[in-house]
């Protein structure tokens, strides 16, 4: 059992002692007689316990009863009220003189002290007394300083002769025989709690337990109740009535009344100025309460009893204290009782010694209150605050409350390395151990872990922005994410796995440790997310190879994978080519998308390389990746539109290769139409390739590329046959605004000359002559002429035509013909005029800027340099008329 | 039931910073737009009635700070979120590249219900801007591999498609909140804590 006090029994006095006040270790006491006897209270050495050894006695006092005594004993003052006038008396004079008589608090039947010391500006350390006087039906106020009291102008009229009283911060609390009311210092306004009992008649106790609450007491009760922050107007209209009075005070913001057994909170509670927080129950009405914290004390029948507020125990009784009626705290841990013949003293039992049982108990927070209260350097009581705290959180822990025990645990900033090893679990080495959690525990207690955890990486990600960004302090940093993010992924995998994909990819696990768990659990989908924000981009692939294959894997088929490479970019390109063989090979349409997806780490792949890959490995593909590199990215290197060429070429004229007659048509169109419409391969290169004795078209369209006209129409004329193939080649060259070359004089000179034209060389001159070609087709060269007359130079085509043409023939060429010449010569005859208007024009000019002259003597001065023009200097004039040197015009 | 109670929706917009998050709040809220920029500390928010399928709901939208060392609020700030709005710029491909790691970010510290089904919208700012950089296709493709989040082209400046897009995000914000209430059903009928308080109650206050 707990022990937070001991009783020392200290006096069997002669005197009745009416009233009790103590200070420092010194005891007062005050009896029915009049006398005033001070004792000081001291560890005899031999026997360890405690004695009064009596300081004064002051026999003649008074001559009636000392009904009331405080200290004030920062100013040396002691404050009696007896024979019903409160006087002020001198403690350092030996007969404790009289300093001043209240002359207006006569009928005075109660007071009550609020003393507070306070270091001003300059230093002075001073006391600040609140004093009450209950006069008849009237409150007095006093406000002392150093000794000195003044009266407010403000009394309070009351109901009826207060029984206690206690002064908070606020509100004045005043326990009347049927009623507790709060007086608001400053508003003047009453508010009525409830009394002290509903059933019999009690007197009221109050303990002040903070400068704001009070321990009232009501029947077998102390309620602890508390100033609210809101108005005091509002006071009276929410409190409600309750029934009889004990009031002691509690701390500054509550105090306790006494009520019956089973009290509980007020009604309507919750909108109140004045809030009840707590009720402390007492086997029997107490006869007064004292609060010494963290220990609230009553006073009963013959006995005290210690218990505490938060959390409500019961610790200690002390029996056969005969007829005690008075408690005062001296101080803390020490508390003076009395009987009307004797005086006991409680004296708290030494901190650490209270602390080993109550640890032993698990009364954690009174420890920990406890703690605070002692008397140890501020370090040392951190210290053993925390040890405390820990100890409570790891019961906490054992006793289920998982969501509690973390919460400690983040208050503790515990190292997370310990929080983890709670959970054996979690243990990679664990097998089979003791303790083990199961079930639905297990749960509580992960999913407790992982908001701890959540917390902790929340905390530690935005500390570390602020704080200094050392080195050490960032890879200590980065350790402690490594261990939160592994944990918290063995959590996901036993509670949701579905948050192990997100918390993966933010790439702060263990490897190896987080390798080895998702194997484990089979997580192999996952294990690609680890393996890749890792870059095991290997590790990788081979599983997703082996998965592949595995008819009930969730990483079946070739999507995941192919998805990887796409994303794997260009310094792994090795990688990418290793991996994507077996994909090209059973599935090349889907394959080729690795090279050709819209991705930016695809589209970014080296394109020569991959080009080179696929020619060597998978060829058929290298058509498709081609057009996709040329159509849809528009890549403009020869290099690749070479390769296009090559490839169609290659595939027409592969013996080897199946194709269908469509097939074949197809393609060939598609060489074509690239071979015209590109302008980024090389011709000279291509054609080299080039069979010849097949493909004349495309040869014929590589020619034009050449600019060798004369050979390319050669071969639609002869070769092809295709006359009109040709004449719209020329239409083509002509409209690429190549007008300074004569097709179709070329064109018509081939026609008209089948046999003389020598184009045609090298291995072409062997390959086959379309038959229409050998016989000279005038009727056609003439038909171009005559629609083309605009665009063929009339000397030419004439040099080009054989003698036997006849005129007639050629009249409509040669009338357009001559129609241009003279349009041309008229054309020119203006402009030649016009020139020579402008020419005219400016020679006038001319003479108007020649005739103008300036004189130059020896008054003229340079504007720039303000200097005059010497014999030899030259000058410049500008068109506004002003002249300078030379070289100040150079300046500028 | 459900449809009677007034609806708060709670939505948090994360993204980079200067990608517009503040921005696009300010033009669905208060109809207005800034071309200065300033940094957001910590988080706001802003409030708005929308009308979703013949209900009024109000919408909590918190703005957060896209600069790390701006972020201030806990982990209790992203529970009890109904939808997460991640922004980027589409003139800046990394703002677009973060957008994964702010969405698994997020998943880890609200830790919702389900996190494969949480309500994303994904938001491609200031395309009114003329250097774009990260092509709406690509976007697209990015949302429909992550569980098709719906994706939307915005201009806070100009504001195009701002206000359906937070049509969108009240919609599904809302889908995701039913569908909470539907599994809270169970526990909310039961009620024994509320039972027991009010027992006590009566006890403390008639065994006098």
């Amino acid at each position: 059992m707990h022990e937070a006090y001991e009783v020392t029994h200290l006096l069997n006095a002669s005197v009745q002692i009416e009233t009790i006040a103590a200070y420092d270790g010194n005891l007062l006491l005050g009896t029915r007689q009049g006398h005033l006897l001070m004792y000081s209270l001291l560890m005899n050495k031999d026997t360890q316990k405690y004695e009064l050894k009596m300081i004064r006695y002051c026999k003649n006092f008074s001559k009636k009863p000392i009904q009331q005594i405080e200290v004030i004993a920062e100013d040396k003052l002691l404050l009696c009220l007896t024979d019903n006038v409160l006087s002020s008396y001198d403690m350092n004079g030996l007969n404790f003189p009289l300093v001043k008589t209240f002359s207006d608090t006569k009928g005075a039947s109660l007071f009550a002290l609020d003393n507070k010391s306070a270091t001003s500006m300059t230093g002075e350390s001073n006391t600040i007394v609140h004093l009450c006087v209950a006069v008849r039906r009237k409150l007095q106020l006093y406000y002392g300083k150093n000794g000195e009291f003044k009266k407010h102008i403000f009394d309070f009229t009351i109901p009826d002769v207060p029984k206690v009283m206690a002064l908070g911060q606020q509100y004045l609390c005043v326990g009347f025989k049927g009623e507790y009311t709060f007086f608001d210092l400053s508003s003047h306004n009453s508010t009525d709690l409830f009394p002290p009992s509903s059933s019999k008649s009690l007197d009221p106790t109050i303990a002040k337990y903070s400068e704001t609450s009070f321990l009232l007491g009501r029947d077998n009760t102390s309620v602890l109740v508390e100033e609210a922050k809101k108005k005091s107007s509002e006071i009276k209209k929410t409190m409600k009535r309750i029934d009889d009075p004990t009031i002691s005070k509690y701390s500054e913001s509550s105090f306790l009344l006494g009520r019956d057994n089973t009290s509980g909170e007020v009604e309507d509670a919750k909108q109140e100025t004045v809030e009840i927080k707590k009720t402390i129950k007492w086997t029997d009405a107490p006869l007064a309460v004292v609060w010494d914290e963290p220990f609230i004390l009553g006073l009963l029948q013959d006995t005290v009893v210690v218990q505490t507020v938060e959390p409500p125990l019961f610790i200690q009784t002390f029996v056969e204290l005969n007829k005690a009626r008075l408690m005062y705290r001296c101080k803390r841990g020490l508390i003076f009782v009395s009987s009307v013949g004797q005086v006991w003293c409680l004296t708290s039992v030494d901190i650490t010694k209270q602390r080993k049982q109550l640890l032993k108990d698990k009364h954690f927070q009174i420890a920990i209150d406890l703690m605070k209260l002692s008397d140890s350097s501020p370090e040392e009581k951190k210290q053993t605050i925390d040890s405390i705290q820990m100890l409570h959180a790891l019961d906490l822990f054992d006793s289920k409350q998982y969501s509690q025990s973390m919460k400690e645990f983040i208050k503790l900033k515990t190292d997370p390395a310990e929080v983890i090893k709670l959970i054996p679990e979690l243990d990679n080495k664990f097998e089979g151990k003791e303790n083990v959690l199961k079930g639905k525990d297990l749960e509580n207690a992960l999913n407790a872990l992982i908001e701890y955890l959540v917390e902790l990486r929340f905390q530690i990600g935005t500390n570390t922005e602020g704080s200094s960004k050392s080195e050490s302090n960032q890879r200590n940093v980065a350790q402690q994410l490594e261990l939160i993010d592994t944990t918290l992924l063995k959590c996901y995998l036993q509670t949701n796995d579905a948050f192990v994909a997100p918390l993966l990819r933010l790439n702060n696990c263990r490897l190896e440790e987080a390798e080895k768990t998702l194997h484990q659990h089979g997580k192999h989908s996952e294990l690609i997310i680890l393996y890749q924000t890792k870059g095991q981009h290997t590790k990788a692939l081979q599983l997703l190879r082996e998965q592949a294959s595995q008819p009930d894997s969730s990483l079946k088929g070739y999507h995941r994978t192919k998805n990887y490479l796409q994303h794997l970019g260009a310094e792994h390109l090795n990688l990418i080519f290793k991996f994507s063989d077996w994909i090209l090979k059973e599935h090349p349409e889907e394959g080729l998308k690795i090279f050709t997806e819209d991705i930016v780490e695809v589209e970014n792949l080296p394109r020569p390389k991959v080009l080179d890959f696929l020619l060597r490995e998978h060829d058929t593909l290298v058509i498709p990746y081609l057009e996709h590199v040329i159509h849809t990215w528009n890549d403009t290197h020869d290099l690749f539109h070479d390769a296009l060429i090559n490839m169609y070429r290659e595939k027409i004229t592969d013996k080897k290769a199946n194709c269908t007659e469509e097939e074949l048509q197809h393609i060939k169109s598609k060489l074509v139409a690239f071979l015209e419409k590109s302008s980024h391969y090389t011709p000279e290169r291509v054609i080299l390739h080039f069979p010849n004795d097949t493909l004349f078209e495309e040869r014929a369209v590589i020619l034009g590329k050449l600019g060798r006209h004369e050979q390319a129409l050669a071969i639609y004329v002869q070769i092809l046959g295709d006359v009109d193939r040709a004449i719209r080649y020329c239409d083509n060259v002509w409209t690429r605004n190549d007008k300074t070359v004569d097709v179709y004089v070329t064109l018509m000179r081939i026609l008209v000359n089948p046999e003389q034209n020598n184009s045609l060389t090298g291995p072409l001159a062997t390959v086959p002559r379309h038959p229409k070609a050998s016989t000279p087709d005038l009727e056609t060269a003439l038909s171009i002429l005559e629609k083309h007359a605009d665009k063929i130079s009339p000397i030419k085509a004439l040099s080009v035509l054989p003698d036997s043409v006849p005129l007639a023939r050629l009249s409509s060429f040669l009338e357009s013909a001559l129609q241009t010449q003279l349009t041309m010569k008229r054309r020119t005859q203006v402009l030649k005029g016009l020139l020579y208007a402008e020419h005219t024009q400016v020679q006038e000019m001319k003479q108007f800027h020649e005739s103008k002259s300036i004189v130059i003597n020896d008054y003229n001065v340079c504007p720039v340099c303000k200097k005059r023009f010497g014999n030899q200097s030259a000058f410049v004039r500008y068109p506004s008329g002003d002249i300078v040197h030379y070289s100040c015009k150079l300046d500028k | 039931m459900s449809s009677r109670k007034k609806v708060l929706l709670k939505v948090i917009i994360l993204g980079d910073s200067g990608v517009g998050k503040t921005s696009l709040m300010n033009q669905f809220v208060n109809k207005k737009f800034s071309n200065q920029y300033k940094a957001t500390i910590g988080a706001d928010f802003l409030t708005k009635e929308v009308i979703v399928d013949d209900r009024i709901v109000t919408m909590q939208i918190w703005d957060t700070a896209g600069q790390e060392r701006f972020q201030s609020l806990g982990v209790a700030f992203y529970r009890g979120a109904d939808c997460c709005v991640l922004v980027f710029d589409v003139t800046a491909p990394n703002t677009f590249k973060s957008l994964e790691s702010w969405r698994d970010e997020f998943l880890i510290q609200a830790s919702p219900r389900d996190p494969d089904h949480f309500p994303f919208v994904i938001l491609g700012n200031k395309v009114d801007l003329d250097n774009r950089a990260v092509s709406a296709k690509r976007a697209q493709q990015w949302c429909q591999s992550k569980n098709d989040i719906p994706y939307f082209e915005t201009s806070a400046k100009e504001a195009v498609n701002v206000e359906l897009a937070f049509q969108t995000i009240a919609r599904n914000a809302l889908a995701q909140e039913t569908e909470a209430e539907l599994y809270n059903e169970f526990p909310d009928q039961i009620k024994l804590n509320a039972n027991d308080n009010n027992r006590n109650r009566d006890g403390d206050n008639c065994a006098c």
